[in-house]
């Protein structure tokens, strides 16, 4: 399939700092890919490059064929949807109000169509908060939280879905809940992409791993392939033993801390 | 689906018609209050002095009331919105310092009028316009504009203009410095027409616009990255909330001198209870704020008179109560 997203020679530097720099990639729709590395290796700026939020990026960054920063605005948001790491809300909105900020791309006048109120509660039902639409986002936990937000993005109804970190406040119920929801929509063919720490999570449900080092890409392999030994003290600096799970993928003990 | 659809439009009616018949009844009623009984039939009938109560004294001062306590309430929800800071006001960004140093400029000079404008209202707009321009030079520097880089260019800018009021206050001479007192505490004055036209039209067309961009309010008020993801074109967005926010808020302030609270509790109170989706809080906030000022400057120049009160004062010591009434009705706690 042609890919969706394709980076030549990407980088961005802040303040004649590189904190990305040479990184060529491509990114096809129905594949999950896991961005992996310690912090500060430059996860969240390949991230929010390719989600469209910096535009002033080095090198090329094309979406379809067309440079990120030259789509118009409102089309490109109908394309890629992004999460960040965390969405502090201050205001009341219910999460309904805050799902149904999601169809902004689409709507033309004051209020939402029925196909916008669809597609919301389509999002709200696949993340499983259906119940919780006239709660202040506020007074939920932080797993509700991440799957407000997560609905927010689908109802969003993107080609491509760039998640930094997604599961970080989830329990291990809403964690496993949301990564068959994201193997489901790759399945259906959307292009997922998302930044974790976590190296088993990352083999569990990924397709490919990209590992990040200091800025660059230090490899890009399917999960058998990146997590070994060898690369996981390359890119992260710790020493760690790599089995295998009964199905065949590599599970990380850390070993003595 | 389209039930749901239904109840959400269905939900924001209420509230829109109740704010609206507040600001209305504010605007027939308050007229009608003060020393002197006066009644439409005879005004409209042209008797005096009926007819000059309503028309030269009271109703001008409502009008400006409206104009200016809805006017500041929607700017309050603006800034509120961009700043994503509960507690910023119409003044946080400096425009009410801006114009308060420009009046007190005008004062400490003796200028009279100038092309048959009050000196004093066309020096505070100009000092409200050079703020807002220092502000966004400041705030922009580097390209990228963020709240933050404008919320400290304005809390400076906003600190630099008190310092230059208390110092002309300090030099001025003990008339001149009464006039300065009397102008800092801010006040609602019967005005010509033409210039409450002049107001009505930059007010109106400034709400129009507000509630216009609210999809987009809402999303700022959430984040700046969460609004660029869905299609915003933030720095645009943003910089224009402040500048035609900031120019309203400046224009009220050259004419009724700062007044505050309502730009604060207004906006804040109606969130409390509609929620925060601005296609609903930014005309509510709009009536409510109208309304609110005129029956609090209608308690100013009534209550002891025929002396009059600063509106100013008014609005704080009963918005205060009434705000806190509201932040304490939510929840049960062993006092208060």
């Amino acid at each position: 399939m042609n890919p969706l997203f394709r980076t030549e020679e990407l980088g961005l530097s802040y303040n004649g700092k590189a904190v990305l720099s040479g990184v060529s990639l491509e990114f096809s729709p129905g594949c999950v890919t896991a961005v992996v590395g310690p912090n500060g290796a430059g996860k969240s700026t390949l991230l929010s490059i390719l989600a469209g939020l910096r535009r002033n990026y080095a090198g090329r960054c094309l979406y379809r064929g067309r440079e990120v920063r030259d789509w118009a605005r409102r089309a490109f948001a109908r394309e890629v949807a992004f999460i960040p790491q965390t969405v502090r809300i201050e205001f009341p909105f219910t999460v309904e109000q805050v799902v149904l900020m999601g169809r902004t791309p689409y709507c033309k006048g004051l209020f939402e169509g029925p196909e916008d109120w669809e597609a919301a509660e389509n999002a709200m039902r696949l993340t499983d908060v259906l119940e919780l639409r006239h709660r202040d986002y506020r007074s939920l936990s932080g797993g509700e939280r991440q799957r407000a937000i997560l609905a927010s993005v689908l109802a969003q109804e993107p080609h491509a879905l760039i998640l930094d970190e997604p599961a970080t406040f989830l329990d291990l119920q809403h964690q496993i809940a949301i990564h068959s929801l994201l193997r489901e929509l790759a399945r259906q063919g959307m292009l997922v992409l998302t930044a974790t720490h976590d190296l088993n999570l990352a083999a569990a449900f990924a397709d490919r791993i990209v590992a990040l080092r200091q800025g660059r890409v230090y490899c890009d392999s399917p999960p058998q392939e990146v997590v070994s030994a060898a690369n996981i003290e390359a890119v992260f600096g710790v020493r760690a033993e790599v089995f295998r799970t009964p199905e065949g993928k590599p599970w990380v003990h850390y070993g003595r801390l | 689906m389209a039930v749901s659809e239904r109840n959400h439009r269905g939900r924001f009616w209420p509230p829109l018609l109740l704010t609206a018949a507040l600001a209305l009844a504010a605007l027939v009623a308050l007229p009608l209050v003060g020393p002197a009984q006066i009644s439409y039939a005879r005004a409209l009938a042209g008797q005096s002095p009926d007819a000059e109560i309503l028309f030269y004294a009271r109703l001008p001062r409502v009008l400006l009331a409206l104009l200016a306590g809805g006017a500041l309430a929607a700017a309050g929800a603006l800034f509120q919105a961009l700043l994503r800071d509960a507690l910023a006001t119409p003044y946080t960004l400096g425009v009410s310092s801006g114009a308060s140093l420009g009046a007190v400029i005008a004062i400490s000079a003796g200028w009279g009028t100038l092309a048959g404008w009050p000196a004093v209202w066309l020096s505070a707009l100009a000092g409200a316009a050079l703020v807002l321009a220092l502000v966004v030079g400041i705030a922009s520097e580097g390209r990228r504009m963020s709240s933050f880089t404008l919320l400290l260019a304005g809390v400076t800018i906003n600190s630099i203009c008190l310092a230059g009021i208390l110092f002309l206050q300090y030099a001025a001479g003990f008339s001149q410095s009464f006039a300065i007192v009397r102008w800092l505490l801010g006040g609602i004055d019967a005005v010509e027409y033409k210039t409450l036209a002049g107001l009505a039209t930059v007010v109106l067309l400034f709400a129009a616009y507000l509630t216009r961009q609210s999809r987009g309010w809402n999303l700022m008020a959430v984040g700046e990255e969460w609004a660029a993801a869905r299609g915003v074109h933030v720095q645009r967005l943003m910089l224009s909330g402040y500048i035609a926010g900031s120019l309203v808020a400046g224009t009220v302030t050259s004419i009724t001198g700062p007044i505050g609270f309502v730009g604060l509790i207004v906006p804040h109170a109606l969130r409390l209870r509609l929620g925060a989706d601005h296609r609903l809080l930014m005309p509510c906030s709009f009536f409510t704020g109208a309304a609110f000022l005129a029956l609090c400057d209608t308690v100013a120049r009534t209550a002891f008179s025929p002396a009059e009160i600063p509106v100013g004062v008014i609005t704080a010591m009963t918005g205060g109560p009434f705000f806190i009434w509201i932040l304490r009705s939510g929840r049960r706690s062993l006092w208060l």
